[in-house]
């Protein structure tokens, strides 16, 4: 059962990513393993992210969580983090890397600024939204479709000048703004991480240290995080054992985690995460490595969790089951892009991407009555050039020539009107002849994503 | 197969099963100089495996099923009971005859990355099994009309009489004609036989031209190409491959030696979807073309429902329900299935069951519980009479409790905890007060009813505590609390089991036949008097709405 979508599309996202970009840098080439992806969490919203192994799930959560290691970095786009407790900390501690909202408002016209743009020929398109493809940025500005944030967040007011691109912190007068967590320093990433966002993984024991005792650990979390001491602490930590459902806390609290289960010692990882009172928490695989029974009983923590703290999550896992089970909106990878995007009931109901479909049709149980599973041919390729054309097309059933030189972009693929359902594929959009839709994808190719 | 191995099964036929299992117990740590306290991952098992047929074997980590597995090809050795293949019981196998049964049981593992040595090439990886049992060892059968006393010398030996012979020779007419199994990558061409016939006996003497080095090697390219990869694969490394691929030569080097009986071991499980569905093609492709018989350990059930004609479940090394598979998952008759089955994440966003969560995790095998092994997590356990009708949220606290006690039992004192008791620090329950509000209070601690628990007594508190319980459990309950805070834990857990334990965690139940096609279910629900398992799993979940 997934939790109904509690998301409202009206309401500013917690986390955007856009067009992010991360690589891995070796003597042979270079591996594109997060190339140009965009989506966004809401809070108290699960955004699932599926996909084979190395379509790139993990390494989007390390770019997010500023955990990617060398040869790796994040070349491009940005990771817009909106909660205000973390910008204000960050703005302190850091003014020189914060821009006041206000103090722009007060110097510049947007309008103005957007008329320099383009007589200096700048790319617009990412400020312009589908819909708005076609109008006069200048209009809209008067109409507040485009606000003095988007261009700040689009990166313009660097081009023009007017900002630094190291200041990455982004304040609005009355408590808002965003952090771009791709510009912060390691210093600075470790405020947001815990605090902000945190994390937790597939194997709980690289999370804990065999050497203390769990009380110890999520007591660590709670010193750095809540300044908690002592007997405080101590309380703290039972209570926060207990409220991830492990029996007996007040004796478990003092136990290594050896002594604990796998389910158990994914609770205590859960429960030290949720120390730090996170704003968003991302999930890689936590399930995984643990038998369905105990499966279920962290599905339900973390969707009771998710509805007492309206926390969002980010939860990444190959098992199409579970996503069924715990997200709202769900992502598909493939090959380090974001191949589909769209909620929960449209991914499994209609799904639009021949990955997407491929993926579902080879569960087991899918077609009863057939005797041989459905399978995808062939493996996911390793992305080590600039994709001119579709990654999934060697393997695709419905691949047609313009597939191996037209790279796809995401397009509306929405059947009904209350959702936002976006595949990265030549077939679509639908309405469109065969040709058509392949120039749609040509044009649209050279100025981004429509978001 | 060995002389010995014939002499034992002089009854072997086509018809019976495969592989029967009797009473089999496998144990560990049996030893030890204090008297042992074994961990019982087997705990005393039945069944059979057709000709042909996938048995599928489900549960949790520590069920015992991967040790079930081993056992069977005798990776382990069984404590106790028999487990007889082609009649023959292989757990009193040794020596030569135990190596010449391996080729007919192998085994693939369930991660390709630990079971693959990475120094080798996956040629060398597959052709190893061959070269430990020096195949093909060029047995051959002589087919004599008159029916004389046959010896073989030269490169040859003599076949034994139900194998496949590697080499046939047929002695009607005036030179004998030679034929060569399909396995061998030779013609009868390079086979050059010599016949001296006497009028009681014949000798025959084989002398092979090709070595067995190419054979083995043609053999290897052979299974390569069986199991979907290509012969260039033959000097690559096990790193150069995918998971799914590492997996096909997991698969091919286990069908080296012709095996009857293949254990898959959770063959699927660290694979992604769609590389799992290739896998699992290619294990039906295979059973088909060699007329394999499989046990197929996984614990995706999906996966299970796929492949497997039967199934069996296990808990705590008891085969808690085998039966048809789509009868068994369609109709669970065993609680413990009932709860697997009900804990599948469902890839349908808008299907609204009912979920049956298990609490806690399997108790430990060293020390499992009395009477029915899942009677410590049972959600439609038979309660006595007196407590048939309180409502769940006593029971569940009542359950939670004597788990709380029965963990504290089992904890290993470490030299500190026994320091501290010795001087009187801490005797682990002074914060019991604590435990019950947490176990008693619905909805959890009392501080989400607002009471000030601080300047509260402590007998004060307990009554607080268990005024959201059942008036008829209250009593027996506060006594045991009181006991625990006399520092009498053990009383107390005795009185609880004494007042609130049923069959259920006394005696074993009995595997109750449950249908027509002998689907057999480890529970005393079966017994006549007990509502069934469906029943009590509706009673369950409409209190729980």
């Amino acid at each position: 059962m997934a939790t109904p979508v509690s998301q409202t599309t009206t309401e500013s996202p917690l986390l955007s990513v856009r067009d992010l970009q991360t690589s891995f840098f070796t003597d042979k080439e270079t591996i594109r393993a997060v190339d140009r992806i965009s989506f966004d969490i809401h809070r108290g919203e699960t955004v699932g992210i599926v996909g084979e192994s190395g379509s790139g799930k993990s390494v989007t959560a390390r770019s997010i969580m500023g955990l990617v290691d060398s040869p790796g970095r994040i070349v491009g786009g940005s990771v817009q983090f909106s909660d205000a407790d973390t910008v204000e900390r960050l703005a302190e501690e850091y003014p020189d890397q914060t821009i006041d909202l206000a103090d722009i408002r007060a110097e510049h016209d947007p309008a103005t600024l957007i008329e320099q743009l383009q007589s200096r020929g700048a790319d617009l398109t990412r400020l312009n939204g589908p819909e708005l493809a076609d109008r006069d940025p200048v209009e809209l500005v008067r109409e507040k479709a485009i606000t003095m944030s988007d261009l700040v967040a689009g990166g313009y007011t660097d081009q023009l000048g007017i900002t630094d691109e190291d200041e990455y912190i982004v304040r609005e007068a009355d408590g808002g703004g965003f952090v771009d967590i791709t510009g912060a320093s390691e210093a600075a990433y470790r405020k947001i991480r815990g605090r902000g966002i945190a994390m937790i993984f597939q194997d709980p024991l690289t999370s804990l240290n065999p050497v203390y005792t769990v009380g110890n650990q999520i007591k660590e979390a709670i010193r750095l995080h809540q300044g908690l001491q002592g007997d405080e602490a101590h309380q703290e930590a039972i209570r926060l054992l207990e409220s991830v459902s492990i029996p007996d806390a007040h004796r478990r609290v003092d136990e290594y985690p050896h002594e604990f289960s796998g389910g158990m010692r994914q609770r205590a990882v859960i429960a030290m995460a949720l120390a730090c009172k996170p704003q968003l928490l991302i999930c890689d695989e936590p399930t995984t490595a643990l038998d369905v029974t105990i499966q279920a009983q962290i599905l339900e923590l973390l969707m009771e969790i998710q509805e007492d703290r309206d926390l969002a999550i980010m939860f990444i896992t190959h098992d199409m089951g579970v996503i069924a089970e715990i997200a709202d909106q769900v992502n598909v990878m493939y090959s380090g892009e974001l191949v589909e995007k769209a909620p929960v009931e449209s991914v499994f109901g209609a799904p639009k991407h021949p990955y997407t479909q491929g993926l579902l049709e080879s569960i087991p149980g899918r077609h009863p009555d057939e005797d041989r599973l459905r399978t995808i041919e062939g493996d996911v390729p390793t992305p080590n050039e600039e994709p001119t054309y579709c990654r999934f097309a060697p393997r695709c059933p419905k691949a047609f020539d313009a597939c191996d030189v037209v790279h796809p972009v995401n397009v509306d693929v929405t059947d009904d009107e209350d959702d936002t359902h976006t595949a990265a594929c030549l077939l679509y959009p639908e309405e469109l002849s065969e040709n058509d839709a392949v120039n749609h994808h040509r044009e649209r190719g050279d100025g981004g994503d429509e978001q | 197969m060995s002389e010995l191995l014939e002499e034992d099964s002089p009854t072997r036929t086509d018809d019976g099963p495969l592989v029967e299992v009797n009473g089999l117990k496998t144990y560990y740590d049996t030893g030890g100089l204090f008297g042992s306290n074994p961990v019982k991952a087997v705990d005393g098992v039945d069944f059979a495996i057709d000709r042909g047929e996938t048995l599928g074997l489900v549960g949790e980590s520590g069920s015992g099923k991967t040790t079930l597995g081993r056992t069977l090809v005798q990776l382990e050795s069984a404590t106790e009971g028999e487990v007889l293949f082609d009649g023959t019981d292989v757990t009193t196998l040794s020596g030569s005859d135990l190596k010449n049964w391996r080729r007919e049981a192998q085994i693939v593992f369930q991660d390709p990355e630990s079971s693959l040595n990475h120094r080798m090439t996956i040629g060398e990886i597959i052709r190893e099994p061959l070269d430990v049992h020096g195949w093909p060892n060029f047995s051959v059968a002589v087919n004599d009309p008159d029916d004389r006393s046959v010896s073989v010398s030269g490169d040859g030996t003599r076949a034994e009489p139900n194998d496949a012979a590697d080499i046939t020779v047929e002695l009607a007419g005036a030179a004998p004609t030679i034929a060569v199994r399909d396995a061998l990558a030779m013609t009868a061409d390079s086979v050059d036989v010599s016949v001296s016939e006497q009028s009681s006996s014949v000798s025959v003497s084989v002398s092979v031209a090709v070595s067995k080095d190419q054979l083995r090697r043609a053999r290897v390219r052979e299974l390569l190409e069986t199991v979907g990869l290509r012969e260039e694969h033959y000097y690559r490394y096990p790193h150069q491959f995918s998971g799914g691929q590492r997996q096909r030569v997991g698969i091919a080097r286990s069908l080296a030696l012709e095996p009857e009986f293949v254990v898959l071991d959770e063959p699927v499980s660290a694979l992604d979807v769609s590389v799992q569905a290739k896998i699992l093609n290619l294990l039906d492709d295979l059973q088909s073309e060699f007329g394999l018989t499989y046990l197929f350990i996984a614990h995706d059930l999906s996966v299970v429902r796929h492949i497997c004609d039967r199934v069996a479940v296990m808990y705590l090394g008891h085969i808690m329900e085998i039966g048809e598979t789509e009868e068994l998952f369609q109709n669970p008759e065993n609680p413990y299935t009932y709860s697997l089955l009900s804990a599948i994440p469902e890839p349908d966003p808008t299907a609204d069951r009912e979920r049956v969560t298990l609490r806690g995790t399997p108790p430990s095998p060293r020390d499992p519980p009395s009477g029915c092994p899942f009677s410590t997590r049972c959600p439609v356990k038979i309660r006595p009479k007196e407590f048939r009708d309180v409502d769940e949220h006593t029971w569940e606290s009542v359950e939670t409790l004597r788990e709380i006690l029965r963990e504290r039992e089992d904890r290993e004192m470490g030299v500190r905890d026994h320091a501290k008791a010795l001087l009187g620090l801490e005797t682990g329950f002074e914060d019991f007060v604590d435990v019950a509000e947490e176990v008693f209070t619905r909805n959890g601690s009392l501080d989400a009813k607002g009471v000030e628990t601080a300047e509260r007594t402590d007998a004060a508190r307990i009554d607080g505590a268990l005024d959201d319980v059942d008036p008829v459990a209250r009593e027996p309950l506060k006594e045991a609390i009181e006991l625990v805070l006399a520092d009498k834990e053990t009383q107390a857990h005795e009185l609880l089991i004494e007042t609130f334990e049923s069959d259920c965690g006394e005696q074993s139940p009995e595997h109750h036949t449950v249908s027509d096609s002998g689907r057999t279910s480890y529970c005393h629900r079966h017994r006549t008097e007990f509502d069934d398992t469906a029943v009590a799993f509706d009673d369950l979940l409409s209190s729980a709405e």
